[in-house]
């Protein structure tokens, strides 16, 4: 029968830390590289825009118009990204959210909310 | 002073009238226009007539026209040349010899035309001149005559043939001078047996081409038979042409019967494999009456039959192909994969092939042939990839569509430079533009699941491809109805996106200034990629990130919420991966391992023995995941060692139980100094 080694258990901190030997050596786990993965999403409460119907998410559909249209003349990725980075959302003070593209065409028509028609004023550009 | 008489446009010096004049002293009408008209019967009688004697005569004629009455010189010209035929016809014509009479004949009316060149001036307009009258003389007396008519047209007829295959044979002697007078003398609408003479000659050519189709040996391949046939109508249009009397109109109801003889009806002869194989493409470049030689063979008649034809060349030849690939002992994803390359190969090649072929290689009017044999190969197309039961493929679900993704995924693996030729890839999606409904979307969620996964593992060099390859998905497989246009859209976004999270990546490792460590760090729209978020993300809410990471995820986030305020990110652990230097037994390895399992060894490194519910607590993992790499560190890679709950070493590959001891392997060897580490499955039994 082997022989039965002695047990070390590791001590914890407050926050289930290991505290001891990391401190007190050599580091023995050194990251070389870090690779992680994340989604977004917009920390707003519409999923989408009352105006041109698309998700916030997405670009809005006079963007993806663009978009595509350049998108068919140019093989390269990085031409068609340049319109969709723009296409940001904005939230204004009565709390609903749109398109920046599309909010500001409908106020050239009317200064309003378009889902409650209180008078429009911008709250933040989300990005 | 110069005195001009003037008289119906023709006019004479006074010195000329007065040589005129003096020449014509004793004129005598009546001995002048005897002297007129034996001149001319001698001249149509051969008998020989000295210049001298032209030049009175035309003096003479002159004379008349200018002092004396040449209404009654035609009068009697006009009877002199009514004998003259009456004569002839009752002197039994040799009609052996009649062409040959007849073209001298024509040859001396042209002569007295000549002589009567100022008599046609003079008399009343509506009068035929001296040469016309004389013809239609000749037609009324002789030509009219049944048995003459009947005579020069068995001639016709005969010299036509004779002539054709003068021309057929390209023999030297093309002179159809004489076939050309008579049939110009017979050239009469007037004339009642004009039109059956007409019909008589196309008829004429229809016997030629049909004899001549069954005298020789043909080769009934079509683009060889393509070949003959232009030859053929090269030279009966060259002979044709040459025919005065044919008109555009005879023209083409002579090319309707060659068309008739030597296309329509040969047609079902024609029809083999062959006809779908072309290596010459101006055999059917041949244009007959506006149309192309194979619009005549690809007729309502036939079409069907051709069509069939070619489903079951293109079936045959996909099949025989097919056998030939040895799908037996696939041993190793290598193998399995040169299969896929096999199995795709050879149904791009045909399509391919065929394509070029339909667009390139036969020739038809306004294409008309081209597209109805294209919409047959894409029908057959459609029916490989919708039918599984079509061709045994014993790969991939026995489905056609699989294998075409599985070579495009191969195929952006191993294409990393920067212009791969994309060839393949547009046949292929062109030929994925056959799946239906329900296929097409199976094909869009594999498609999006493989990008997704490719993009994960990215190669920085193939973004453009996979860019280039929705872009000819995009422009190739909207067209049909019930598709659904964002998924394909979607696609592109997942690049763009993925370009994008680079960017930002780039930005946070000059910002934050961690040169020890590499990160890349994406963080992706969720829109675009939902497919990313599976159920084992829920797993991980209660995670608890080690220590040394700690501070880089700290520094992102804060970096990230710098830059995109109102944005909330959610990290997928699952999709994580950390490389890592640990010194183990004498030697530094760099381990590249997935999130969780950096978690654990981690842990173990720390501590002489873990535990499954010590780790449960340090890690915040669930008891699944714990042992998946407890069994994946022990089993398969042995860098840990894995003991029971007496602490006795467990036997090779024995189940993992709770109160099981876990500690690193301080005898861990390896040669080599990076090792990858991927997670075992574990399926309950």
């Amino acid at each position: 029968m082997s022989e039965v080694p002695q047990i070390n258990v590791p001590q914890f901190d407050e926050n289930n830390n290991i505290v001891s030997q990391e401190q007190q050596e050599e580091p023995r786990f050194k990251i070389k590289k870090w690779t992680a993965v994340g989604i977004w999403s917009w920390d707003l409460d519409s999923a989408d825009c009352a105006i041109c119907k698309s998700n916030l998410m997405e670009p809005c559909v006079d963007c993806q118009n663009d978009a595509h249209q350049q998108h068919s003349n140019s093989s390269n990725p990085q031409n068609s990204m340049n319109n969709k980075d723009g296409c940001i959302t904005a939230t204004g003070t009565c709390g609903h959210s749109f398109h920046l593209h599309c909010i500001t065409k409908w106020l050239q028509k009317r200064q309003v909310c378009p889902l409650d028609s209180q008078t429009w004023d911008f709250k933040k550009y989300n990005k | 002073m110069v005195n001009t008489l003037t008289n119906n446009n023709s006019s004479i010096t006074f010195v000329g009238l007065k040589l005129l004049i003096n020449n014509n002293r004793n004129y005598d009408s009546e001995c002048s226009i005897n002297f007129i008209l034996n001149g001319i019967s001698g001249i149509l009688q051969n008998e020989s007539t000295s210049s001298l004697s032209y030049q009175d005569l035309y003096n003479k004629i002159y004379y008349i026209c200018l002092c004396d009455s040449p209404e009654v010189l035609y009068q009697k010209i006009d009877l002199t040349l009514t004998e003259f035929f009456e004569a002839r016809l009752n002197e039994n014509i040799n009609l052996t010899d009649f062409i040959k009479e007849y073209d001298i004949l024509n040859k001396k009316l042209q002569k007295i035309d000549s002589l009567f060149v100022y008599l046609n001036r003079k008399i009343d307009s509506n009068l035929k001149s001296v040469y016309d009258l004389a013809i239609s003389k000749f037609k009324q007396y002789i030509l009219l005559n049944d048995e003459i008519f009947t005579f020069l047209e068995t001639e016709i007829l005969k010299e036509i043939v004779a002539k054709r295959k003068v021309y057929q044979n390209e023999d030297t002697n093309k002179d159809i001078s004489v076939l050309n007078n008579i049939l110009t003398l017979l050239k009469d609408k007037e004339m009642i047996n004009y039109d059956n003479l007409e019909e008589k000659i196309i008829n004429q050519f229809k016997d030629c081409f049909i004899n001549q189709l069954n005298s020789e040996e043909f080769d009934y391949n079509i683009y060889n038979y393509c070949n003959s046939i232009s030859e053929m109508y090269e030279k009966d249009n060259l002979f044709i042409k040459s025919i005065d009397i044919i008109d555009k109109e005879m023209e083409l109801k002579i090319y309707n019967e060659f068309i008739s003889v030597f296309i329509t009806a040969v047609a079902p002869r024609l029809i083999s494999d062959e006809m779908f194989i072309n290596d010459n493409i101006s055999a059917t470049s041949l244009k007959i009456n506006d149309q192309y030689i194979l619009d005549y063979i690809y007729s309502n008649d036939t079409q069907d039959l051709i069509n069939n034809r070619y489903k079951s060349f293109l079936y045959d030849t996909l099949q025989s192909q097919n056998f030939q690939i040895n799908k037996n002992n696939i041993n190793s994803k290598k193998e399995y994969l040169n299969l896929v390359n096999q199995l795709t190969i050879l149904l791009v090649t045909l399509y391919q092939n065929n394509l070029k072929f339909i667009e390139t290689g036969i020739i038809s009017t306004e294409n008309r042939v081209n597209a109805t044999l294209k919409l047959v190969l894409n029908d057959f197309f459609k029916l490989i990839l919708n039918n599984d039961d079509k061709i045994q493929l014993g790969i991939e679900e026995n489905q056609w569509f699989m294998v075409l993704i599985r070579y495009i995924d191969v195929f952006i693996h191993s294409n990393d430079c920067i212009n791969p030729n994309l060839e393949i890839i547009t046949s292929i999606i062109n030929i994925l533009d056959g799946l239906e409904e329900e296929r097409f979307e199976k094909f869009i969620r594999m498609y999006e699941s493989l990008l997704s996964k490719r993009l994960m593992n990215e190669n920085s060099n193939t973004i453009q491809l996979e860019y280039s390859i929705v872009k000819i998905m995009e422009a190739t497989l909207n067209h049909q109805n019930g598709r659904n246009k964002e998924d394909i859209t979607r696609m592109g976004h997942m690049v763009n996106d993925f370009i994008t999270t680079k960017k930002l990546n780039k930005k946070f490792m000059e910002e934050a200034d961690i040169s020890s460590v590499e990160t890349d760090v994406k963080v992706l729209n969720q829109f675009f990629w939902s497919g990313l978020v599976d159920n084992e993300n829920s797993k991980f809410t209660n995670l608890i990130i080690p220590v040394p990471l700690q501070k880089y995820l700290i520094k992102f986030e804060q970096f990230y919420q710098k830059n995109y305020d109102a944005r909330h990110v959610k990290w997928l652990y699952q999709h994580w991966m950390i490389d890592f230097e640990h010194f183990l037994n004498g030697k530094t390895y760099l381990f590249t391992v997935p999130f969780i399992t950096s978690i654990i060894f981690y842990h173990m490194i720390n501590a002489d023995f873990v535990t499954i519910k010590s780790l449960k607590k340090m890690t915040g993992l669930p008891t699944k995941q714990i042992v998946q790499n407890l069994a994946t560190l022990s089993i398969k890679y042995g860098l840990i060692l894995h003991y029971d709950k007496d602490m006795k070493l467990s036997e090779e590959k024995s189940a993992i139980k709770d109160g099981d001891f876990f500690a690193i392997n301080s005898n861990y060897t390896n040669e080599r100094d990076a090792i990858k580490i991927n997670v075992i499955s574990i399926t309950k039994k």
